[in-house]
């Protein structure tokens, strides 16, 4: 009983951490050149298809397996069209201080979710998809569209919120299961 | 003299009857089925709701970012493939029905045959 409170508080803390990271970069509104604006795109893309991963590996439960393999497709759909849109402008993406703290936090996240089983799992898998993709949101709303100049890259990113947001409404419909 | 009027009266009386009847009787008018259009675009069906005669066509096209399907909701009873960007499906509607896309389930349309 103590073990598993303290197994939730420690996944509920990570929790945090990634949605804080994500939020400080949001509140902080550091000033992103266009090929940093463009590597931290990537890198959100590429942490959520990480943690489908880790959901595909660890899960049994059809529903979350569905939803991680939605995850992975879309998000890997949204690189490709951020890659081929960079190449198109002649611009490297360059990684920086907010990509670099979103994958350390991550990288926690990883770890502590590897660590649960079973229903507990799913539990942390869809609660941290409804957190990331909420802190994903207002850190692309308020800070990476507005701070991009190229209006291509602007365009693609605004493109790319109608997704996140339906990624979110499915993680929150899904959580009512794993309450 | 005025017997034959009434005799040419009464044969154009009766032509006109003959014509009244036939344009009544006439084959059955054709309904022409219609086509319609619904684009899959930022995450949403548009039109959500579509209403429809039997027979009429819509065309469902991709013109978002991600790859989508078009699921009949409550059975499943028929749906298209996966349909990447610029892709189509087009179906003949005969019943009305709920349809969602399966990948993306909050994304959801209706057709109603009126």
């Amino acid at each position: 009983m103590k073990i598993s409170s303290i197994s939730k508080t420690g996944f509920g803390v990570m929790l945090s951490m990634l949605a804080f990271s994500v939020f400080a970069f949001a509140q902080d509104k550091p000033k992103l050149s266009d090929p940093e604006v463009a590597f931290v795109a990537v890198t959100a893309n590429q942490i959520d298809i990480d943690f489908a991963g880790v959901a595909k590996q660890k899960s049994k439960d059809a529903n979350v397996i569905e939803f991680a393999n939605t995850m992975e497709r879309d998000h890997k759909a949204v690189i490709a069209q951020a890659v081929a849109l960079a190449k198109k402008l002649g611009v490297t993406p360059q990684n920086n201080a907010v990509s670099k703290g979103m994958l350390a936090n991550a990288e926690k996240t990883k770890k502590s979710l590897r660590s649960k089983s079973g229903t507990a799992f799913n539990k942390a898998y869809i609660d941290n998809e409804v957190a990331y993709h909420k802190a994903v949101i207002a850190a692309v709303e308020t800070v990476l569209i507005p701070e991009t100049d190229n209006s291509e890259l602007k365009q693609l990113l605004q493109n790319v919120v109608p997704a996140l947001k339906a990624h979110l409404m499915h993680a929150e419909m899904l959580q009512k299961n794993y309450k | 003299m005025k017997n034959r009027s009434i005799k040419t009266a009464k044969a154009f009386a009766i032509l006109a009857l003959v014509f009244f009847l036939a344009s009544c009787l006439g084959p059955e008018k054709k309904v022409i089925p219609k086509s319609y259009t619904v684009e899959i675009k930022a995450m949403q069906f548009q039109p959500a709701e579509l209403s429809v005669q039997k027979g009429d066509t819509v065309l469902f096209v991709n013109q978002d970012m991600l790859v989508h399907n078009v699921t009949e909701e409550k059975a499943k009873a028929w749906g298209s493939p996966s349909l990447a960007t610029g892709e189509s499906y087009k179906m003949v509607v005969n019943e009305s029905s709920d349809y969602y896309c399966s990948l993306h389930p909050v994304m959801k349309g209706k057709l109603v045959v009126q």
